[in-house]
């Protein structure tokens, strides 16, 4: 039997949410960079012991670049402590950013079908808003990041 | 059921604005912003210090959908809303709502007990900043009485998001909120500044989980606690003594088939400000309609018409001249019988003042035809309408088989020369054997209560009338009241049984007979 219970989480990420819509990404998000910020939120509202006991379950599993979706791991008993902290998360780096979560499940077969089903929406949304510069190189980034939603594991 | 952000706040009319363009861009962004996180409405919040003037009237211009669509390109990821409501996905601005900012009222003193006792009638919302030490302590009656009087509490979420020190300050200001209302009456908003600061629905709910309310009450107080705010706020300017809403009936056009008209009135959002809606589907048809229709119409005075009133019966003045088909003279008591399908009784329901005995109503009636104007008619009401008090009529009411809805329609048709919707069902059926009927009524709630006599409130209880029953008449109580009634009907019998409690939510009130 398992042991752990974790949530998964399915939120996206809304960079520079001022800034005109057809301008580059100011920042490339990674699985790196959004996890540091997620903990450093989560040391400034919850403190060292709050940081300690969600430590335990957190993993940001996924992150697209091209639609900025992300999919992050918490514990059962610290989700919403994470989920909050993760809301108020203000910026990644010098970009101001606003995370908004997109699905909650239990179980990683749900998030990954969600989440493959958002994001193929985000790529077609993309797609309208950048019409003819999209190129091939990123095409080929997209359908990487789809099959690694595909092979992710608890 | 949709969510609300009823705080975007509203620069643009303060005087020494250098920026207004910068600010309605602003103002637009948020707007969008909160469109593309799931949010179905949006209110502008417009703060006007010191005492306000007609001038000061809300004119915020609304946003039209091309505008709106420049900035972004729209899909929805949400999930879209349930098939049966009748919301609309889109988003639409919302109507004024007095709002006392509780920052005004610290420059008064003893403004602890002010809270307690501000003018009732104008006060819809009470939004304290919490982001500073509060200079007034908030006292649990006077939060208690203000939730009877059916005020609604703001806390703001943007002060979370902004920085530490208000963070702090917020938290363990609103927390004594929280825990003291426990969700009831209580509304979150964002305050935002600006884009950055906006938050989702599912976000800001779980931020008020850490204020200490549970999830499900968080999001109640985002959608439902919203959404009856404002029903309230319009109730209470648009309905006549906050019963009664009258409106002209555009005559002629849509009366071939009756199907139209009740897909209309299911639609119907009692918050809903007509053409001021971004609807994303092409739903806006059937409201501007509606809409436009209720806008030429004024509240008619009844008040000075129900003292004219004998102290029994009621007297129904002007009831259809025009031969509807609906209206087919229902000769009391025996006629009933043969009349059979139309039915249209509209239960006034009151406790009567002594029950009458039932065999005071079938000789008067019986002697009376509807086809003539101003007939004495009794109504039936329920049986256990008995008791006189008039909490207990609505307990009774809701405990009858069948129960009554009264929504009115502006689309009704109009038959009447005043363009009154007045059907008259009789009343006849006895209350107790209603059960077979399926039609339902619709009016729209009536008439106000003569001083003497009754107050009345209308009641929201959906019921299905089918075939009266003739030989109800002769069993029906007699109904003491003196008030004029205007009820408009449905008069098919096509029972669209869940419809009439869908769409009448914020609506009706109930209606209850006092002694006199």
């Amino acid at each position: 039997m398992v042991g752990f219970k974790n949530r998964y989480m399915v939120m996206e990420v809304f960079l520079d949410p001022n800034r005109d819509l057809l301008a580059v990404d100011p920042i490339i998000i990674t699985q790196f960079n959004v996890s540091k910020a997620i903990k450093d939120s989560l040391l400034e509202n919850f403190g060292e012991c709050g940081l300690a006991s969600s430590l335990g379950s957190f993993q940001v599993k996924y992150v697209n670049p091209i639609t900025k979706l992300c999919i992050i791991r918490a514990s059962r008993e610290e989700y919403q402590k994470v989920w909050s902290a993760t809301t108020m998360v203000r910026s990644i780096g010098n970009c101001p950013v606003l995370f908004n979560l997109l699905d909650l499940s239990g179980s990683i077969k749900a998030c990954k079908n969600t989440a493959l089903k958002c994001d193929e929406l985000k790529f077609e949304q993309r797609k309208l808003v950048v019409g003819a510069s999209l190129t091939a190189e990123v095409n080929q980034q997209m359908q990487n990041c789809l099959e690694k939603i595909k092979t992710l594991e608890h | 059921m949709g969510f609300f952000d009823l705080n975007v706040p509203y620069h643009e009319s303060d005087k020494q604005t250098t920026d207004k363009s910068a600010r309605k861009a602003t103002r637009l962004k948020l707007t969008v912003k909160a469109m593309e996180l799931g949010y179905t409405g949006v209110a502008y919040n417009r703060t006007i210090k010191g005492v306000m003037s007609e001038s000061d009237r809300c004119a915020t211009a609304l946003f039209s959908l091309s505008s709106v669509l420049k900035t972004r390109p729209f899909s929805l990821l949400r999930r879209p809303p349930p098939p049966q409501s009748p919301r609309r996905p889109g988003l639409r601005p919302l109507p004024p709502v007095h709002s006392a900012d509780g920052r005004r009222r610290q420059l008064v003193p003893g403004v602890g007990s002010q809270l307690g006792e501000s003018d009732s009638q104008d006060v819809d919302l009470i939004a304290i900043d919490f982001s500073d030490k509060l200079p007034f302590r908030l006292k649990q009656p006077m939060v208690k009485a203000a939730i009877e009087r059916g005020v609604y509490f703001e806390i703001t979420y943007s002060g979370l998001i902004m920085n530490a020190q208000v963070r702090r300050q917020m938290i363990s200001n609103a927390k004594l909120l929280v825990d003291w209302t426990r969700g009831k009456n209580l509304v979150f908003s964002s305050a935002a500044p600006s884009v950055t600061e906006l938050r989702g629905p599912n976000d800001v709910a779980n931020l008020a989980s850490l204020l200490g309310l549970p999830m499900e009450r968080a999001k109640a107080a985002l959608s439902k606690n919203c959404r009856s705010l404002i029903a309230n706020a319009l109730r209470k300017k648009h309905y006549y003594k906050e019963a009664i809403r009258v409106e002209v009936i555009s005559s002629g056009e849509e009366r071939d088939s009756k199907e139209p008209c009740f897909i209309d009135w299911l639609k119907w959002d009692p918050i809903s400000s007509g053409e001021g809606d971004l609807l994303l589907d092409d739903m806006a048809r059937s409201f501007s309609a509606s809409a436009k229709a209720s806008k030429t119409v004024k509240p008619i005075d009844f008040a000075s018409l129900a003292y004219s009133f004998p102290s029994r019966g009621l007297q129904v003045r002007d009831i259809k001249s025009s031969a509807e088909a609906v209206m087919q003279p229902l000769g009391v008591g025996q006629d009933l019988s043969a009349a059979g399908e139309t039915v249209l009784s509209i239960a006034v329901i009151g406790a009567s003042q002594q029950p009458e005995s039932l065999g005071d109503l079938p000789k008067e009636d019986q002697t009376s035809s509807y086809s003539m104007p101003s007939q004495h008619l009794k109504y039936s009401c329920d049986d256990s309408m008995k008791s006189s008090s008039p909490t207990d009529t609505l307990r009774d009411l809701s405990n009858a088989e069948e129960t009554v809805t009264h929504t009115t329609n502006s689309d009704e048709k109009s038959k009447n020369s005043n363009g009154f919707d007045v059907y008259f069902s009789h009343p006849g059926t006895e209350m107790h054997n209603l059960q077979s009927q399926s039609c339902i009524m619709r009016c729209n709630s009536h008439v106000m209560s003569p001083g003497p006599y009754a107050e009345f409130h209308t009641s929201a209880i959906s019921t299905e009338i089918a075939a009266v029953a003739c030989n109800a008449l002769a069993d029906a109580e007699n109904l003491t009241s003196s008030e004029d009634i205007n009820f408009s009907a449905l008069q098919s019998e096509k029972s669209n049984s869940s419809s009439g409690s869908d769409g009448v939510s914020g609506t009706h009130k109930i209606l209850q007979w006092k002694k006199s």
